[in-house]
C-alpha cells in the first residue's frame, strides 16, 4: 500500500512541478507587470517633480529655440525675467519672444522650443511647438513665437 | 499737484498709501506699491509697480513690470511683464510680451504680446541645462 502511494506520488510530481512552475511564471508576470507600471508612474512623477513637489514655479528667464527640420538647433536666445517671479497652481502664463533676421538668407524653421529658466539657469518648464510646414522667416524680418502653461 | 516723483527710501521703494489719492503723473526708479488712488499716468523705465486690492488706478501705466491685485482703468503697458492676480479689476488695453493671469481675474480689454521682451541674457545656458535639451531632444 505505502509503495502504491509513493508510486502514485511519484507519477503525480512532474504535474505539481508543472502547476508550481506555472505559478511562479504567473507570479513573475504579475511582479514584472507591477514593477513597470512602478516604473512609468515614478518616470512621470520624476518629469514633472518641479512643478508637483513645491505647487509653484521660480522663473527668472526664457529661452527661445528655433529648429531646423532636422531638429538641429539654429538660433537661441536668453531673456531675464527682469526678475524671479513665481508661478503656481490656478495661474495661466503666456510668454512671446521674438525672432528678427539679421542675415542676409531666409531663415527656415519647422520647431520651436520656449522654455523657463529657474534661478539656476535650469529649464523649469518647456513648451514645444511644430509647424506643418516651414515657416520662412525673410532677412530683416521678423516674428513672434508664442507659449503657454497652465500648472 | 500735477506730478509726482517717488524717490522712495534708500532702497527705492516708493508707496502710495491707503487713502492717499495722487494726480497727475508718477514716475518711479525701482518700485511703487500703491494701495492708494492715482488718476493720470504712472511711469516707470524699467522699475515694478505693485497696485495692491485696495489700489485703484485711473492711469495709463507703462512700467517694466506690473503686478495687478486692485483696480485699473487704464491702458497697461509692461517692457517685461505683467502679473494679473485674481483680486484684480482691470479695463483697457494689455501690452506686454510675458502675462500671468490667475483664475478669478477680472480683465476687460485687449492683450497685445508682440512687444519684444527687452532684458536679453548674455549668458550661455549651463551644460546641465545643455544636457536635459539634449537628452530630451533624443528620446
Amino acid at each position: 500500500m505505502i509503495e502504491r502511494i509513493e508510486s502514485f506520488d511519484d507519477q503525480a510530481r512532474p504535474f505539481r512541478r508543472t502547476d508550481s512552475m506555472l505559478e511562479i511564471l504567473r507570479s513573475l508576470r504579475s511582479r514584472l507587470a507591477s514593477a513597470l507600471s512602478l516604473a512609468r508612474q515614478g518616470s512621470k512623477e520624476t518629469e514633472s517633480t518641479p512643478a508637483e513637489a513645491t505647487g509653484v514655479l521660480n522663473v527668472a528667464g526664457y529661452t527661445l529655440v528655433l529648429m531646423d527640420t532636422d531638429g538641429q538647433v539654429v538660433w537661441t536666445r536668453e531673456w531675464d525675467a527682469g526678475g524671479t517671479f513665481q508661478f503656481g497652481p490656478r495661474q495661466r502664463l503666456w510668454v512671446s519672444c521674438g525672432f528678427t533676421n539679421h542675415s542676409e538668407s531666409e531663415a527656415e524653421i519647422s520647431e520651436y522650443e520656449v522654455e523657463l529658466m529657474g534661478e539656476d539657469g535650469l529649464i523649469v518648464e518647456r513648451f514645444n511647438n511644430s509647424f506643418g510646414d516651414v515657416l520662412i522667416v525673410p532677412p530683416g524680418e521678423s516674428k513672434q513665437f508664442r507659449a503657454e502653461w497652465r500648472l | 499737484m500735477k506730478a509726482f516723483k517717488a524717490e522712495g527710501d534708500e532702497s527705492g521703494q516708493g508707496r502710495i498709501s491707503r487713502g492717499v489719492e495722487i494726480s497727475g503723473d508718477v514716475v518711479f526708479a525701482d518700485s511703487l506699491q500703491v494701495d492708494g488712488k492715482v488718476t493720470g499716468k504712472v511711469v516707470s523705465e524699467s522699475g515694478t509697480l505693485a497696485i495692491e486690492q485696495s489700489g485703484d488706478l485711473q492711469a495709463d501705466i507703462d512700467v517694466g513690470v506690473c503686478v495687478i491685485r486692485g483696480a485699473v482703468r487704464g491702458n497697461v503697458s509692461a517692457k517685461s511683464r505683467v502679473e494679473i492676480y485674481r483680486t484684480a479689476r482691470v479695463q483697457g488695453d494689455i501690452t506686454t510680451p510675458v502675462l500671468l493671469v490667475e483664475e478669478g481675474a477680472q480683465l476687460s480689454g485687449a492683450i497685445n504680446m508682440g512687444k519684444e521682451l527687452v532684458l536679453p541674457r548674455e549668458s550661455i545656458r549651463s551644460d546641465a541645462a545643455e544636457e536635459l535639451r539634449r537628452t530630451q531632444g533624443a528620446s
